[in-house]
């Protein structure tokens, strides 16, 4: 569904990603772990067109996507949250959620949205200006709003940091639902076993480039993986 | 299917009341009353154009007047020239006034923050050098003589028509989608984008109206007193006022520019009246104690007292509605 060729940006020097390769299959949920400061964010970024490659190639459902604007890639289909949410601070909830739909009646986006803050668990904010909101709550939000584009494949940049563990499951679950839906998965988070749960292939970067890919259990023993985290194994 | 929201009752009597009264307002009132009407209108209605690109999309413009001044311009040579009516050369004035702004939104709205609102008084100054240069049209520095207009009740009710069709798109757009798409690119314009929002597009359309409505009443202006010169139509001053009874007012809401407007006016009013030597300094004053102790506004600050319903009013309806009815089974 997605796939990546030899993604290469360059900061100011730094090689952010350097050759990233990777393929997001139809269907799944797919993690993509790494270090802090191995591209993970930055590969978000190429996808979805917020930051143009120096190199390489972003093919979505077939379809060259390279270099498009963000507001092109998210009508062919894809979908992004942020590390941290980014939401419309001084508008209502509902207002952030209509705001992110075209086509339809309005009455339908206003539907839309208000079944979507049920999905999320959020039926009784759609009134609450977003600043109000807390920090797990915006997280939330963002998804919700994310969906109201009926997305494809959604791109999650730690959905699970800085939330409690509670809400954690809560989000894991409703990505379970979305995968049953037929919604394909990206994400990117640090907590292991919650990912490794969810998730049916892991994707492993590394200075910049994608290191290892495979089932979790293959993963986690990859001897390449423990050097990425901790450093060169001993025996 | 879909039923209109119905009005709530209080409106369904406001609107008619205030609509005969505005209408007949001339019919009794003098020509001092109306001489205090009229710049209040043009004003309210010049601060509702602004609100648009200004208060709702967020990128604040100290260089509307450029607009304003390309319409009257436009405006009084088509009536000296063409002698064609005034509503029609307003009009032309309103549409060449858009037309250049497509052009110049799509390269200024590159800029941000600071640099465009810098940007665009740099533009409002080129634009008011270029009137003084290009004399064989505009006849440079000595400026363009019209026909006087001696019955002001004319101009009342097109200002009047004007402010009322500016507040009746500012509803449209406080209850629309493209209206929440501006308030997106107002709050994130990286974050609307990422939503599919194509965020030039929209940032354009918002600029070519704020651009429109100056026109059409640089036009009106011109043809009102009939005298036009470079430094009067492209005035800062202009913009400034406009842009301070937005402040005053409270800026991306419906009826901020009309509160701001009306309070603007006849406060300066009565100071000029009242306190002939020091009024400006008062004004200044009063200015600043509003800015620091209502920083959003005097709407807001109705709605935390209850006196004025919260924004965007439509949308709650609906959505209330839509709330009452059966939740839709299956939810993403």
């Amino acid at each position: 569904m997605l796939e990546t060729r030899d993604l290469e940006k360059r900061f100011a020097g730094l090689r952010a990603v350097n050759g990233a390769s990777l393929r997001v299959e139809a269907g799944t949920i797919t993690a993509l772990i790494g270090p802090n400061g191995s591209g993970k964010t930055t590969t978000f970024d190429l996808i979805t067109g917020n930051v143009r490659p120096d190199a390489g190639t972003v093919h979505f459902e077939g379809r060259d996507i390279t270099g498009l604007p963000p507001w092109q890639v998210a009508r062919l289909g894809i979908a992004r949250t942020f590390q941290l949410p980014r939401l419309f601070a001084e508008m209502t909830v509902l207002e952030n959620l209509t705001a992110a739909v075209r086509g339809g009646s309005l009455r339908a986006a206003i539907r839309r949205a208000l079944d979507l803050l049920g999905f999320v668990g959020l039926d009784g904010l759609p009134h609450a200006p977003a600043a109000s909101l807390s920090y797990g709550q915006r997280k939330l939000v963002e998804l919700a709003r994310v969906l109201m584009l009926r997305p494809r494949l959604c791109l999650l940049d730690e959905p699970f940091a800085g939330v409690n563990p509670t809400l954690a499951r809560a989000i894991a679950d409703r990505l379970t639902a979305l995968q049953r839906e037929g919604t394909t998965l990206l994400v990117v988070d640090h907590d292991m076993p919650l990912i490794m749960g969810l998730a049916e292939t892991v994707l492993v970067m590394d200075m910049g480039r994608v290191i290892a890919a495979g089932r979790p259990q293959d993963i986690r023993d990859d001897p390449r993986v423990r050097e990425a985290y901790f450093g060169t194994a001993k025996h | 299917m879909s039923r209109p929201v119905p009005m709530t009752h209080g409106w369904a009597v406001i609107l008619p009341v205030v609509a005969v009264v505005v209408t007949a307002a001339p019919l009794v009132a003098n020509n001092y009353v109306l001489s205090v009407l009229i710049p209040m209108l043009v004003f309210t209605a010049l601060a509702y154009a602004w609100n648009i690109i200004s208060g709702y999309t967020g990128y604040l413009s100290f260089g509307q007047v450029t607009f304003f001044g390309i319409g009257a311009y436009t405006a009084a040579l088509l009536i000296i020239r063409l002698h064609l009516a005034w509503p029609l050369a307003s009009l032309a004035g309103g549409l060449l006034a858009a037309l250049v702004a497509v052009p110049l939104g799509w390269i200024m709205l590159r800029l941000r923050g600071p640099y465009f609102a810098i940007g665009m008084l740099g533009l409002s100054r080129i634009a008011e050098k270029v009137a003084f240069a290009w004399d064989s049209v505009t006849d440079g520095g000595r400026g363009l003589y019209l026909p006087p207009v001696l019955d002001l009740r004319t101009v009342y009710w097109a200002v009047t028509l004007v402010t009322a069709l500016l507040v009746g798109l500012t509803w449209l757009l406080d209850n629309s989608r493209f209206g929440l798409t501006l308030l997106a690119i107002r709050e994130d314009e990286g974050g609307a984008d990422n939503l599919g929002i194509n965020t030039t597009r929209a940032k354009l359309q918002a600029f070519v109206v704020s651009a429109f409505f100056p026109g059409v009443l640089g036009g009106i202006y011109a043809w009102h007193v009939s005298y036009i010169d470079p430094v009067t139509a492209f005035a800062t001053q202009v913009d400034l006022t406009a842009i301070v009874a937005v402040l005053l007012g409270g800026a991306g809401t419906l009826w901020g520019p009309l509160v701001g407007g009306v309070t603007l006016s006849l406060l300066a009013e009565f100071l000029w009246a009242r306190f002939p030597f020091v009024h400006t300094g008062l004004f200044g004053g009063l200015v600043i104690v509003t800015v620091l102790f209502l920083p959003k506004g005097l709407v807001d600050a109705f709605r935390r007292c209850g006196w004025m319903a919260p924004g965007r009013t439509f949308l709650r309806r609906l959505a209330a509605r839509e709330a009452a009815l059966q939740p839709a089974p299956g939810t993403p």
